[in-house]
């Protein structure tokens, strides 16, 4: 039996989904799937990237060395390690639903929530980080982007085709 | 300009920084941090709103008060102009001693630029 998978996840969410998956429902069957998947595909692909960018990028050194707010206490880097072997499991589909796997998992690699991307009293977030994993602010903006260009693809091959 | 320490001053419970609290913390208190800060609209090459994202943080000891302060901070940053939806969320409790909740609120500034 597979492991249970405690990390992020993602849909399908934008400006006119509605609109944008009822035309291409009617255009044919299997098209809304396919726009779906890639739509995930695209974007979660993105926030990974994101993802694992931010935490090169962040001070809590996650790709090794001591952090600044945990004095010897070397990054193992097996937080890194989880985000980019989620990234690389496929889109699942259960049913008529599809998830998209993002960010890690927090059972392998729990500071990249509790450490940086949430903040307490005494450590202010990692904002980079916090809204790449939480797909937020401009994360949030580039992944609509992304998935209603991958619709607007569909819509206009199935168009063509006829 | 968004002033939200101001904003919440009614409540008379500290507002920090979030990872600028002092060490020694009371028995309640609210951090904020600003998640993000953008252009809402835009017209004749001038921004003319700026959207503010913050998460606002709840803390207390007494985990009886964690749903009715976080709603009345809530319920007064609404009546300031600020976009508030749901009940919040789960926070980790901090230090195991203060008990806490969440929620991300917006506010809009019309810049007129």
């Amino acid at each position: 039996m597979a492991k249970k998978y405690h990390g992020g996840k993602m849909g399908v969410n934008f400006d006119g989904f509605l609109e944008l998956s009822r035309k291409i429902d009617e255009m044919g069957e299997g098209l809304l799937k396919q726009a779906t998947e890639n739509a995930l595909n695209a974007s979660k692909n993105y926030v990974n990237r994101e993802v694992e960018d931010a935490m090169i990028a962040s001070r809590f050194a996650f790709e090794g060395g001591a952090r600044s707010d945990a004095k010897n206490k070397p990054a193992s880097g097996r937080a890194l390690a989880s985000v980019r072997e989620v990234a690389q499991k496929p889109v699942e589909w259960n049913g008529n639903v599809a998830t998209a796997y993002i960010a890690g998992d927090l059972e392998k690699s729990p500071e990249i929530v509790i450490l940086t991307s949430q903040g307490n009293p005494h450590i202010k977030p990692d904002n980079r980080l916090k809204n790449a994993v939480k797909v937020k602010g401009a994360v949030r903006k580039e992944v609509n982007r992304i998935q209603q260009e991958e619709f607007t693809k569909i819509l206009k091959e199935g168009m063509k085709n006829g | 300009m968004v002033e939200i320490y101001n904003d919440l001053a009614e409540l008379k419970i500290p507002v920090y920084a979030e990872g600028d609290a002092p060490a020694e913390l009371p028995d309640q208190y609210f951090t904020f941090n600003e998640d993000y800060t953008s252009g809402g609209v835009f017209a004749d090459n001038g921004e003319k709103t700026v959207v503010y994202e913050f998460a606002l943080k709840y803390y207390t000891k007494d985990a009886s008060t964690i749903y009715s302060t976080l709603g009345a901070a809530l319920a007064l940053l609404k009546s300031k102009g600020y976009i508030t939806t749901g009940v919040g969320y789960a926070n980790p409790t901090y230090r195991d001693t203060w008990f806490s909740r969440q929620a991300d609120v917006k506010k809009i500034e019309y810049t007129g630029g």
